[in-house]
């Protein structure tokens, strides 16, 4: 008697605490699924307008690849730290890089540039195969991870941005590049932190023009 | 002090005795160890083994093992994180249960406790041996955690829910603090109420026990929930602190924990140890980890290490029984 007198008395106390500090409450399932769809992060409209809207429209912040590339053969800690950027605990360096170059060779790997005239030796790769990594999301230096609700989106994110470089740049770089054609061309590139010959640096291209020779 | 009962007291402390001598040592060794930030990590890291322990010292004193701690911790972080994202869908009323912060708390240890009542029910009722029921229960809570998180993380879960792992209140980490309240809630249960007493008679001879009319099913299945509500807390705790629920978090804890209570003193037969034992076992494993990390040490080093200091441990508690 007595312990029932006591879990009806706890069992009071319990809904006297829980009418003040409810556990759950009660929605209308298919207003919150409407709900939840409209504020859903979608990587491939996110993608599509960050590539129009920001990222062509900011070429111009591109370092140019021929300084660049002097620069990391003359003194490279101090190359990557005035051009280069690194994120997190990542001891790898970014870059966002632009220029023209004329083609020396055209393999499975890529399209190999050479970006001063009369020297055949291969300045720069752009490589012409499936991309893989986080390379065009970070190089830019456009996007902040922080600003994303969750790391899941972040990474969505990056590998619709590679799938947009796969299916509208790749392909013509793949048909049209002939050794001795011009190419400006703006991409990201990273360098490892014990990378000291980076020649010919490969550039995941984000925009290119081509010129036929 | 005659030879004999220094002996007994170099037994008796030999836990405290082996965490002073590792703290003079490493602080010796490295001037970032005895630093405040430092110790404020080591008890931080501690803590979500300490909530483990607690449990694994009631169910390892009264002469069990439980190896599902690691997956309850899983399932009831995962639960707690998927019900304060997502909610619980009642697709035939139309109706979407949406969880407050309060509520995917107590859904995380009502889980657990579930969880540890049917390791109980298992260990009392059907008598399967703890080792053997326990270890079913590894199996199925960890699927029952892939079957609910899909096998992906559960994130963004809030800030206020985040605060439980990595707030602080007057400087020091919420982790820690639950842990302590929890350290001194089953101390003075182990040590001041009549259940206490009961648990170390069940362990040490579970037969005279039931001869002496102790309801030893009761106080098992009680012990077992016990630990399932602890590693339910361990679970928030974890879940909280890295703003995820991951399927597969708290893989290997079990032997963490069960570690930190054998180093503490606790006989794996039962009816011998200490809530405060437990808690200077899972420092010392704490302050190895810290230590050999501070020093560099390879990981698969450190791995070797804990394992040899497991057996020292178990080889003194033998040596100190034979003493005392």
């Amino acid at each position: 008697m007595k312990r029932a007198v006591l879990a009806v008395i706890a069992l009071g106390l319990l809904a006297g605490i829980f009418r003040f500090v409810p556990l759950f409450h009660f929605v209308p399932l298919k207003q919150e699924q409407g709900r939840q769809a409209a504020a859903e992060f979608n990587p491939t409209n996110f993608a599509a307008a960050f590539w129009n809207d920001r990222l062509l429209k900011s070429l111009d912040r591109a370092a140019d690849a021929g300084t660049v590339l002097a620069a990391l053969s003359a003194d490279s800690p101090k190359a990557r730290t005035q051009f280069g950027r690194t994120l997190g605990l990542s001891s790898a360096t970014l870059f966002f890089l632009r220029g023209t170059g004329r083609v020396v060779s055209v393999t499975k790997k890529g399209v190999s540039l050479a970006l001063k005239n009369g020297d055949d030796t291969a300045d720069i790769l752009l490589p012409t195969g499936l991309l893989f990594g986080n390379t065009v999301r970070d190089g830019t230096g456009l996007l902040d991870a922080s600003t994303f609700p969750n790391s899941q989106n972040f990474n969505d994110l990056s590998a619709e941005l590679n799938r947009i470089v796969e299916t509208t740049l790749l392909p013509q770089l793949r048909e049209k590049a002939k050794v001795g054609a011009k190419i400006s061309f703006a991409g990201c590139a990273e360098i490892a932190e014990d990378d000291a010959d980076v020649k010919p640096l490969p550039v995941i291209p984000v925009a290119v023009k081509l010129e036929s020779p | 002090m005659n030879r004999k009962s220094f002996t007994e007291q170099l037994a008796r402390f030999q836990s405290f005795l082996a965490l002073a001598l590792m703290v003079v040592a490493l602080s010796l060794a490295s001037h970032n160890f005895l630093t405040v930030d430092n110790t404020m990590n080591v008890l931080r890291q501690i803590s979500i083994n300490l909530c483990l322990s607690l449990g694994m010292t009631l169910v390892i004193l009264s002469g069990g093992i439980d190896l599902s701690v690691g997956s309850v911790l899983a399932l009831s972080g995962a639960v707690a994180a998927g019900l304060l994202k997502n909610g619980l869908a009642l697709p035939r009323f139309n109706l979407l249960v949406q969880f407050t912060m309060p509520g995917a708390i107590v859904a995380g240890i009502a889980v657990g406790i579930v969880l540890g009542w049917a390791n109980g029910v298992a260990v009392t009722r059907f008598k399967l041996p703890p080792f053997v029921a326990t270890l079913g229960m590894l199996s199925i809570a960890r699927g029952l955690t892939m079957l609910w998180t899909g096998g992906f993380p559960v994130t963004g879960l809030g800030d206020d829910f985040g605060r439980l792992g990595t707030g602080h209140a007057l400087g020091i980490p919420m982790p820690v603090w639950i842990s302590a309240v929890l350290v001194v809630v089953f101390i003075v249960v182990t040590k001041r109420t009549r259940f206490g007493r009961h648990l170390y008679a069940v362990g040490g001879n579970e037969r005279a026990a039931t001869l002496s009319g102790l309801a030893v099913p009761r106080i098992k299945l009680m012990v077992y929930t016990l630990g399932g509500g602890l590693a339910a807390v361990a679970g928030l705790l974890v879940t909280a602190r890295l703003d995820s629920a991951t399927p597969n978090a708290g893989l290997g804890y079990e032997l963490d924990s069960i570690a930190a209570v054998v180093i503490g003193g606790t006989s794996l037969s039962g009816g011998r140890g200490s809530m405060l034992g437990t808690v200077l076992g899972c420092l010392i494993i704490g302050v190895l980890n810290n230590g050999l990390f501070l020093l560099d040490v390879s990981p698969f080093w450190q791995q070797v290490v804990k394992g040899f200091v497991i057996l020292a441990a178990v080889a003194a508690d033998k040596i100190g029984s034979r003493l005392e």
